[in-house]
């Protein structure tokens, strides 16, 4: 009998190595090397595999033992962005902040608000920490209020949207509105802020990111303790230090346990003359505090034991006829730097401390002509570098700048504008 | 961006999905090695990695470090003594861990067990003054922590931190009361193959916990987990379930396999299931006690079902029970010999076979060494969803070692194959060849059934068979070719002339194809980057010729 043999099911039921050859059935298979079946919009068939092709165009170093895709942020990936801002004031009428992703090229932006300006700082060498990176955000002092009017707002920035979280609510115990901010810190993971009241007053607040809620810690600070002028993470405890106390010109170290505290432990009076508590580090297990002194006194960079009752001195001040002070304490690369300015004498000096010694490590008088005052500077991880943006003398005076220290050496990266001196991050994906 | 964390030789290697890689620098002291294959979880944050460090480590993609998972314990307490304040009385005892802080934030990453208990000090209104705090000689180690006990107590509460490696003295004089707010010790531990001398041999992420095996072999069969997120470095001495029997090979616990209500148990006989949502509840109970895995690297998890390869075959788990997928009980899935026989692989190798999953074939792909050779250098596919298999497949190109599931830009998966010339090769391109250093085309092979005349036909009469059509894909010129073998005869039957298909015809009538009992038909291309798809063929005219 003639007839037509077609199979239009080649494939479909794989291989078959089993079943004796003449029971096999259209669809079975006796080899299907380097085949794949396909469904591909209507066309259904047995057809070769795909390819394959090298994904990395250098051999990697050796057999590729085993990996895992992680469905993390890539440290490779350009999408994964580190932005640097640095806060300008008025001086630039319509860029408000310089931005970097490698701390080397900066330019100007109009994104986030600006920041607040000098002027609405407790006194013109005043410039503290007004930003602070949180969760890859921005958070910081904005400057869009009447100082003594308004309240004072925050703002948070994440690469994109920039938008007022909160606004600092009034001491019962003040006369008037908040003045401003005047630090951030990032302890345990979470968010607090120091607060300045008129009096001088003020108040330690944890700020929840999320709802914009803000919760007193502890005790407000009054007219003898002082404003809460820098705050720090030691030992697991926060720390703030204290300025403008009434009647003495003197500061105060207070400790608090989150969570377990309700009122801030006093642990370190400085002595008369000696001023105010201008920034504080936690190095190599013990706190160090700069301070100001008034004319007559040296500044003092001083260290609590953890018996947190014995001070000792770190480094002193060496202009007695002039005020001048120990700044933007940070931890860098293992050693401790600070700024110590004293502008009626034309000292200007980044000073390192290895655990040994202190050092001058970069010389802002000899290199700028002018002293230069930092509210703070801002360690780099990932690249191992320090940034410090150093005030312009005022604001719409666009003389500040800002510098970079990375593999040993000081470079200037930033001239000519009206910079703030405080720096922040904020993480894109 | 995803990347992807690979071991080529003795280093880590970070990939992005554009092939882009980075080598972030070991520990001091810390090495990988070769013989054997890395285990990797990737829980909050990052990704642990165990089983070739001599150390197990911890990659921060955040910071593109790598450090110890969990750092050593100190090997010595602290001293207590009476201070020169006031405050305390009673018996008072201190202990000393080794933390490891995220120096942007403080977060605590890691922490280490704690020391020896200090002397116990009976202060009398006195504040405690320790010293002799140790110090770490890990470099990531940036703070310890100090705990105590209240009065006369035994509990251990949370004290202090001491930030840095540094300062090895600490006076402090805070209330037994304030204590309690602070919390007690949480349960602390050190994995396996946190020092030299075990591993952690197997590594998985499951209901919030790492879970995995330990080389010693006083415990191969123990079931070890960590405390819950974010303390997964926390291993305590009884997070430990048992695989029972002990002792019954030497081989333990052979893999786990994450399904969403269970974690599957293998040995090397037998499978159990862990259940449970905490350390307070999880309980082992018995799958099987005959199947089980010989290829730890073998069991993918596709779809919440479980994939793995056993002495006799590849079976699957999930809602219905154990099923073998290759000894046609399910209909489909007719290739015993595989794995039954010595004819097409080497079973001695079994143990070294690895698989995963294919997204684009839908696919379980298990890789196996060639009969006669000594690397896996052959893989078979099965459909998730029909049970077909297909292969051998095989590439010219390169000796594949492993599989990975590597992410595109946009979190798509890519499987991906590790070959021994340290590149990674992605599977699934729609260029047809296998291109290392140079272009290797990919030999296509398909042999059809025996045809005994028409439908069905009768073997035992002599047919012929006419014209072959063959109807394929549209191809775009230039296109390969097609090319067809013929066995005319009976089953031993010679290769016949062959013919040729162009594949820029979609159907392409050709020669006829020759007079016997039964005709088979073999269809091969091998040429760089030319595709085929085969719909179907026709033989016309079929007559018989009688009976000879």
């Amino acid at each position: 009998m003639a007839g037509k043999e077609t199979n239009f099911t080649l494939g479909t039921k794989g291989l078959n190595l089993v079943d004796e050859p003449l029971s096999l059935q259209d669809g079975d298979l006796q080899n299907a090397q380097n085949a794949e079946f396909r469904r591909d919009g209507g066309a259904q068939g047995i057809g070769l595999r795909g390819g394959t092709s090298r994904l990395n165009s250098a051999d990697l170093g050796g057999t590729i033992l085993g990996g895992a895709g992680v469905p993390l942020p890539s440290p490779l990936s350009s999408s994964l962005v580190r932005a640097f801002h640095a806060a300008l004031s008025t001086g630039s009428a319509t860029d408000t902040w310089e931005r970097s992703t490698d701390g080397t090229t900066w330019a100007g932006v109009t994104a986030p608000a600006r920041a607040i300006i000098q002027a609405k700082s407790p006194a013109s060498n005043y410039l503290n920490q007004r930003c602070v990176s949180f969760n890859g955000n921005l958070v910081y002092s904005a400057n869009d209020y009447t100082q003594g009017t308004d309240q004072p707002p925050v703002r948070v920035y994440d690469g994109t949207t920039d938008a007022e979280i909160c606004t600092i609510p009034d001491n019962p115990a003040s006369s008037g509105v908040c003045n401003t901010v005047l630090d951030y810190i990032v302890h345990r993971q979470r968010l607090f802020l120091a607060a300045y009241d008129p009096g001088p007053r003020g108040r330690v607040l944890e700020l929840d990111l999320e709802t914009g809620q803000l919760q007193q810690i502890g005790n407000a600070f009054d007219t003898t303790a002082g404003m809460p002028y820098c705050l720090c993470s030691h030992n697991g405890l926060l720390w703030v230090g204290t300025a403008k106390l009434a009647g003495a010109a003197v500061g105060r170290i207070y400790s608090f346990r989150v969570d377990v505290d309700t009122s801030w432990t006093l642990r370190v009076t400085t002595g008369a003359g000696q001023g105010y508590i201008r920034s504080m580090a936690s190095f190599q297990g013990e706190l160090y505090f700069g301070t100001n002194g008034d004319a007559g006194t040296d500044a003092l960079l001083r260290v609590l034991e953890n018996d947190y009752t014995t001070v000792t001195t770190s480094d002193t001040g060496s202009k007695l006829n002039d005020p001048d002070e120990f700044d933007a304490l940070t931890v860098y690369d293992g050693a401790l730097y600070c700024v110590y300015s004293c502008t009626g004498e034309d000292i200007s000096q980044v000073r390192k401390f290895d655990g040994s010694s202190w050092t001058t490590d970069l010389d802002i008088f000899a290199a700028e002509a002018r002293a230069a005052q930092v509210g703070q500077m801002f360690v780099n991880v990932r690249d191992t570098s320090l940034l410090v943006a150093f005030c312009s003398t005022g604001d719409g005076n666009s003389d500040g700048f800002i510098y970079r220290k990375v593999s040993g050496s000081w470079v200037k990266e930033v001239t000519g504008e009206d910079v703030r001196g405080f720096l922040g991050r904020v993480d894109t994906v | 961006m995803p990347f992807s964390l690979v071991q080529a030789g003795t280093a880590l290697k970070v990939v992005d999905p554009g092939g882009t890689s980075s080598t972030p620098t070991l520990p001091t002291g810390i090495t990988l090695v070769t013989d054997r294959r890395p285990r990797m979880a990737t829980v909050e944050r990052g990704v642990i990695v165990a089983h070739t460090p001599s150390q197990n480590l911890f990659y921060d993609p955040l910071l593109d470090t790598l450090r110890p998972f969990v750092p050593l314990p100190p090997v010595t307490g602290p001293i207590l003594a009476a201070g020169s304040g006031t405050g305390l009385t009673g018996d008072y005892t201190v202990w000393v861990s080794f933390l490891i802080k995220d120096v942007e934030t403080g977060a605590l990453l890691s922490e280490s067990p704690l020391s020896p208990a200090s002397n116990t000090l009976t202060a009398a209104d006195d504040d405690l003054a320790v010293t002799g705090i140790p110090v770490s000689n890990q470099s990531a180690v940036n703070a310890r922590r100090l705990y105590r006990t209240a009065a006369g107590g035994e509990v251990k509460y949370f004290w202090t931190d001491i930030d840095g490696n540094d300062a090895t003295t600490f006076t402090g004089d805070d209330s037994d009361a304030s204590l309690a707010l602070a919390g007690e010790a949480p349960t602390l531990g050190l994995p396996p193959g946190s020092a030299p001398g075990d591993t952690l041999r197997l590594l998985i992420a499951w209901k919030k916990r790492v879970w995995g095996a330990s080389s010693d072999p006083t415990a191969l069969d123990d079931i070890l987990f960590s405390e819950a997120e974010p303390r997964v470095y926390a291993w305590g001495a009884t997070s430990r379930l048992v695989a029972s029997p002990r002792g019954e090979d030497n081989v333990g616990v052979v893999q786990y396999a994450a399904r969403r209500d269970m974690l599957v148990v293998f040995k090397r006989n037998r499978m159990m299931a862990v259940s449970g949502t905490d350390a307070t509840d999880f309980r082992v109970e018995t799958i099987s006690e005959e199947v089980g895995c010989i290829a730890p690297e073998s069991v993918v998890v596709i779809r919440d079902v479980v994939y793995w390869l056993w002495d006799d075959g590849v079976y699957k788990y999930d809602d219905s029970g154990v099923t073998c997928l290759s000894d046609g009980s399910t209909g489909r899935g007719k290739v015993d010999p595989w794995f039954t026989t010595d004819t097409y692989f080497n079973r001695d190798r079994f143990p070294e076979a690895f698989a995963g999953y294919n997204p684009v074939t839908r696919c379980y792909e298990l890789h196996l060494c060639n009969v006669g050779d000594t690397t896996e250098n052959r893989w078979v596919s099965c459909s998730i969803e029909t049970n077909e298999w297909l292969g051998i497949h095989k590439t010219a190109a390169f000796t594949p070692v492993s599989r990975i599931l590597l992410r595109s830009n946009e979190n798509a998966i890519i499987p991906t194959l590790g070959a021994s010339d340290g590149y990674l090769y992605q599977m699934n391109r729609s260029t047809k060849s296998d291109v290392s250093g140079s272009t290797s085309a990919i030999h296509y092979k398909v042999k059809t059934r025996p045809h005994a005349g028409v439908g069905g036909g009768d073997p035992d009469i002599s047919h012929f068979f006419g014209m072959l059509s063959m109807f394929s894909k549209v191809e775009t010129a230039p296109a390969g070719t097609l090319t067809i073998t013929p066995y005319v005869g009976w089953l031993n039957a010679s290769a016949g002339t062959t013919l040729s298909h162009d594949l820029t015809q979609g159907r392409e009538r050709l020669g006829r194809l020759g007079v016997g009992q039964l005709c088979q038909l073999e269809f091969e291309m091998q040429t760089a980057g030319e595709d085929v798809l085969q719909f179907g063929y026709a033989i016309d005219p079929i007559f018989e010729v009688g009976r000879r």
